[in-house]
Protein backbone atom coordinates (compact mmCIF):
# COMPACT_ATOMS: atom_id res chain seq x y z
CA UNK A 1 0.00 0.00 0.00
CA UNK A 2 1.33 3.55 -1.24
CA UNK A 3 2.06 5.86 1.96
CA UNK A 4 1.37 9.81 2.35
CA UNK A 5 3.78 11.67 5.57
CA UNK A 6 2.31 14.57 7.04
CA UNK A 7 4.90 16.50 9.38
CA UNK A 8 4.35 20.03 10.96
CA UNK A 9 6.51 21.63 13.41
CA UNK A 10 5.14 19.67 16.77
CA UNK A 11 2.91 17.03 15.27
CA UNK A 12 0.61 18.41 17.94
CA UNK A 13 -1.90 20.43 15.90
CA UNK A 14 -1.68 20.98 12.11
CA UNK A 15 0.22 17.95 10.86
CA UNK A 16 -3.15 15.50 12.53
CA UNK A 17 -5.82 17.85 11.05
CA UNK A 18 -4.01 17.86 7.36
CA UNK A 19 -3.82 14.07 7.93
CA UNK A 20 -7.17 13.41 8.86
CA UNK A 21 -8.19 15.39 5.97
CA UNK A 22 -6.40 13.80 3.45
CA UNK A 23 -7.68 10.24 4.78
CA UNK A 24 -11.41 11.57 4.47
CA UNK A 25 -10.79 12.91 0.61
CA UNK A 26 -8.55 9.53 -0.23
CA UNK A 27 -11.42 7.07 1.03
CA UNK A 28 -14.31 9.58 -0.75
CA UNK A 29 -11.89 9.22 -4.53
CA UNK A 30 -11.78 5.06 -3.50
CA UNK A 31 -7.85 5.41 -3.06
CA UNK A 32 -5.94 2.86 -0.69
CA UNK A 33 -3.53 4.45 1.07
CA UNK A 34 -2.26 4.74 4.46
CA UNK A 35 -1.85 8.78 5.94
CA UNK A 36 0.52 9.09 8.83
CA UNK A 37 1.14 12.46 10.63
CA UNK A 38 4.69 12.63 11.68
CA UNK A 39 7.15 15.23 13.92
CA UNK A 40 9.53 16.86 11.92
CA UNK A 41 12.26 16.17 13.48
CA UNK A 42 12.07 12.23 12.42
CA UNK A 43 11.04 13.04 8.68
CA UNK A 44 14.12 11.63 7.45
CA UNK A 45 13.42 9.01 8.09
CA UNK A 46 9.86 8.63 7.27
CA UNK A 47 10.87 9.79 3.38
CA UNK A 48 12.85 6.61 2.83
CA UNK A 49 9.40 4.51 3.10
CA UNK A 50 7.32 7.30 1.86
CA UNK A 51 5.66 7.74 -1.61
CA UNK A 52 4.30 11.27 -1.09
CA UNK A 53 5.18 14.20 1.63
CA UNK A 54 2.66 16.54 2.68
CA UNK A 55 4.63 19.72 3.74
CA UNK A 56 3.18 22.39 6.59
CA UNK A 57 6.55 23.19 7.31
CA UNK A 58 9.00 25.90 5.37
CA UNK A 59 10.90 23.43 3.14
CA UNK A 60 14.43 23.36 3.49
CA UNK A 61 15.42 20.80 1.70
CA UNK A 62 14.50 18.84 -1.53
CA UNK A 63 13.27 15.14 -1.00
CA UNK A 64 13.29 12.78 -3.87
CA UNK A 65 9.25 12.04 -3.24
CA UNK A 66 6.06 14.06 -4.55
CA UNK A 67 6.16 17.19 -2.23
CA UNK A 68 2.44 18.87 -1.46
CA UNK A 69 1.35 22.21 0.12
CA UNK A 70 -0.68 20.72 3.40
CA UNK A 71 -2.15 24.55 3.98
CA UNK A 72 -4.00 23.92 1.17
CA UNK A 73 -5.47 20.96 3.19
CA UNK A 74 -5.57 23.03 6.26
CA UNK A 75 -7.47 26.04 4.83
CA UNK A 76 -8.90 24.80 1.56
CA UNK A 77 -7.22 27.54 -0.35
CA UNK A 78 -5.98 25.74 -3.34
CA UNK A 79 -6.99 22.34 -2.08
CA UNK A 80 -8.46 20.99 -5.49
CA UNK A 81 -5.01 21.43 -7.28
CA UNK A 82 -3.25 19.57 -4.39
CA UNK A 83 -5.89 16.87 -4.24
CA UNK A 84 -5.11 16.36 -8.03
CA UNK A 85 -1.38 15.70 -7.34
CA UNK A 86 -1.99 13.75 -4.62
CA UNK A 87 -4.27 11.26 -6.84
CA UNK A 88 -1.42 11.76 -9.13
CA UNK A 89 1.18 10.22 -7.20
CA UNK A 90 -0.84 7.74 -5.65
CA UNK A 91 -1.33 6.38 -9.07
CA UNK B 1 -13.94 15.62 24.00
CA UNK B 2 -16.63 18.32 23.84
CA UNK B 3 -14.50 21.21 22.87
CA UNK B 4 -17.00 23.93 24.40
CA UNK B 5 -15.52 22.88 27.19
CA UNK B 6 -12.40 24.81 26.17
CA UNK B 7 -13.46 27.94 26.38
CA UNK B 8 -12.98 30.06 29.22
CA UNK B 9 -14.29 33.84 30.29
CA UNK B 10 -10.85 33.95 31.61
CA UNK B 11 -9.31 33.11 28.60
CA UNK B 12 -11.03 35.76 26.26
CA UNK B 13 -9.57 38.81 25.76
CA UNK B 14 -11.29 41.54 23.49
CA UNK B 15 -10.39 44.61 22.34
CA UNK B 16 -6.79 43.79 23.40
CA UNK B 17 -3.54 46.18 22.50
CA UNK B 18 0.38 44.65 22.28
CA UNK B 19 2.86 46.26 20.45
CA UNK B 20 4.65 43.38 19.23
CA UNK B 21 3.77 39.44 19.51
CA UNK B 22 6.39 38.64 21.98
CA UNK B 23 4.51 41.02 24.06
CA UNK B 24 1.30 39.58 23.91
CA UNK B 25 3.02 35.72 24.03
CA UNK B 26 4.29 37.00 27.57
CA UNK B 27 0.85 38.27 29.00
CA UNK B 28 -1.30 35.15 27.91
CA UNK B 29 1.50 32.87 29.25
CA UNK B 30 1.63 34.62 31.96
CA UNK B 31 -2.03 33.99 32.36
CA UNK B 32 -1.97 30.52 31.57
CA UNK B 33 0.49 29.98 33.93
CA UNK B 34 -1.30 32.13 36.80
CA UNK B 35 -4.45 30.13 35.88
CA UNK B 36 -2.83 26.45 36.00
CA UNK B 37 -3.27 25.99 31.83
CA UNK B 38 0.13 25.87 31.50
CA UNK B 39 3.88 24.89 32.45
CA UNK B 40 6.52 27.92 33.48
CA UNK B 41 8.30 26.30 30.48
CA UNK B 42 5.31 27.45 27.82
CA UNK B 43 5.76 31.12 27.83
CA UNK B 44 9.43 30.51 26.07
CA UNK B 45 7.90 27.81 24.32
CA UNK B 46 5.24 29.04 22.31
CA UNK B 47 7.62 32.46 21.44
CA UNK B 48 10.34 30.01 19.90
CA UNK B 49 7.74 27.88 18.08
CA UNK B 50 6.12 30.61 16.43
CA UNK B 51 9.19 32.04 14.82
CA UNK B 52 10.14 28.69 13.81
CA UNK B 53 6.98 27.41 12.71
CA UNK B 54 4.73 30.28 12.30
CA UNK B 55 0.84 29.62 12.46
CA UNK B 56 -0.61 32.87 10.64
CA UNK B 57 -3.72 31.40 8.58
CA UNK B 58 -5.79 32.91 5.65
CA UNK B 59 -9.30 31.63 4.38
CA UNK B 60 -11.90 32.93 2.01
CA UNK B 61 -13.27 34.97 4.37
CA UNK B 62 -10.98 35.98 7.08
CA UNK B 63 -7.52 35.40 8.82
CA UNK B 64 -6.34 34.21 12.12
CA UNK B 65 -3.35 33.08 13.84
CA UNK B 66 -3.49 29.44 15.93
CA UNK B 67 -0.56 29.67 17.71
CA UNK B 68 0.14 26.70 19.59
CA UNK B 69 3.38 24.56 20.96
CA UNK B 70 4.21 21.10 22.38
CA UNK B 71 2.17 18.80 24.78
CA UNK B 72 4.78 19.23 27.73
CA UNK B 73 4.35 22.56 28.27
CA UNK B 74 0.44 21.85 28.80
CA UNK B 75 -1.69 21.27 32.60
CA UNK B 76 -4.92 21.38 31.19
CA UNK B 77 -6.28 22.10 27.25
CA UNK B 78 -7.43 24.96 26.64
CA UNK B 79 -8.56 27.51 23.92
CA UNK B 80 -7.63 31.51 24.51
CA UNK B 81 -9.18 33.73 22.37
CA UNK B 82 -7.88 37.36 21.30
CA UNK B 83 -9.54 40.10 19.33
CA UNK B 84 -6.91 42.83 18.83
CA UNK B 85 -7.72 46.43 17.86
CA UNK B 86 -4.75 46.83 16.45
CA UNK B 87 -3.48 43.45 14.32
CA UNK B 88 -0.04 41.69 14.72
CA UNK B 89 1.92 40.80 11.84
CA UNK B 90 2.48 37.04 11.87
CA UNK B 91 4.09 34.97 9.18
CA UNK B 92 1.86 32.37 6.68
CA UNK B 93 1.59 28.86 8.19
CA UNK B 94 4.72 27.19 6.01
CA UNK B 95 6.72 30.49 4.56
CA UNK B 96 9.23 32.90 5.54
CA UNK B 97 8.09 36.27 3.62
CA UNK B 98 4.13 35.95 3.63
CA UNK B 99 3.24 38.26 6.47
CA UNK B 100 -0.86 38.62 7.32
CA UNK B 101 -2.00 41.39 9.83
CA UNK B 102 -4.18 39.40 11.92
CA UNK B 103 -6.55 40.49 14.51
CA UNK B 104 -8.11 37.24 15.41
CA UNK B 105 -5.89 34.64 18.10
CA UNK B 106 -6.48 31.49 19.14
CA UNK B 107 -3.74 29.85 21.08
CA UNK B 108 -4.20 26.34 21.51
CA UNK B 109 -3.32 24.34 24.23
CA UNK B 110 -2.91 20.82 23.13
CA UNK B 111 -2.33 18.04 25.77
CA UNK B 112 -3.92 14.58 24.11
CA UNK B 113 -3.37 15.53 19.90
CA UNK B 114 -5.40 12.43 19.23
CA UNK B 115 -8.27 13.27 21.07
CA UNK B 116 -8.24 16.96 20.03
CA UNK B 117 -7.86 16.11 16.34
CA UNK B 118 -11.28 17.80 14.57
CA UNK B 119 -10.63 21.05 16.68
CA UNK B 120 -8.01 22.82 14.49
CA UNK B 121 -10.36 21.53 11.04
CA UNK B 122 -13.84 22.73 13.32
CA UNK B 123 -12.02 25.87 13.92
CA UNK B 124 -10.94 26.94 10.31
CA UNK B 125 -14.40 25.78 8.84
CA UNK B 126 -16.07 28.43 11.38
CA UNK B 127 -13.50 30.79 9.78
CA UNK B 128 -14.94 30.19 6.46
CA UNK B 129 -18.17 30.58 6.94
CA UNK B 130 -19.27 34.50 6.75
CA UNK B 131 -22.42 34.39 9.19
CA UNK B 132 -20.17 33.12 12.29
CA UNK B 133 -17.49 35.18 11.04
CA UNK B 134 -19.55 38.54 10.90
CA UNK B 135 -20.71 37.40 14.19
CA UNK B 136 -17.33 36.81 15.75
CA UNK B 137 -16.31 40.22 14.75
CA UNK B 138 -19.29 41.97 16.05
CA UNK B 139 -19.16 40.67 19.90
CA UNK B 140 -17.95 43.29 21.93
CA UNK B 141 -18.21 41.12 25.55
CA UNK B 142 -16.85 38.24 27.01
CA UNK B 143 -19.71 36.82 28.13
CA UNK B 144 -20.92 36.87 24.97
CA UNK B 145 -17.90 35.48 22.89
CA UNK B 146 -17.91 32.61 25.84
CA UNK B 147 -21.64 31.75 24.98
CA UNK B 148 -21.14 31.95 20.78
CA UNK B 149 -18.41 30.04 21.03
CA UNK B 150 -19.90 26.98 23.63
CA UNK B 151 -23.16 26.97 21.29
CA UNK B 152 -20.84 26.90 18.17
CA UNK B 153 -17.75 24.38 19.43
CA UNK B 154 -20.63 22.44 21.17
CA UNK B 155 -22.01 19.24 19.50
CA UNK B 156 -18.68 18.23 18.29
CA UNK B 157 -17.71 15.41 20.54
CA UNK B 158 -14.76 13.27 19.50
Amino acid sequence: MKKVIVACGSGVATSQTVASKVKSILEEKGVRASVEAVDIKSLDQYIKTSDVYISITKNTKEYDIPTLNGIAFLTGMGMEEETQKLLDALK
Amino acid sequence: MNFANLFQKELIKLNAEFSSTDEMFEALSNDLIENGYAETSFKQAIIEREKEFPTGLSTETEQLAIPHTDTKHIKKPFIYIVKLNQPLRFLQMATTDTWLDINIIFMLGIKEPSKQVGLLSLIIDKFKDEQFVNTFNSISTEEEMLAILQKQFRSEDE
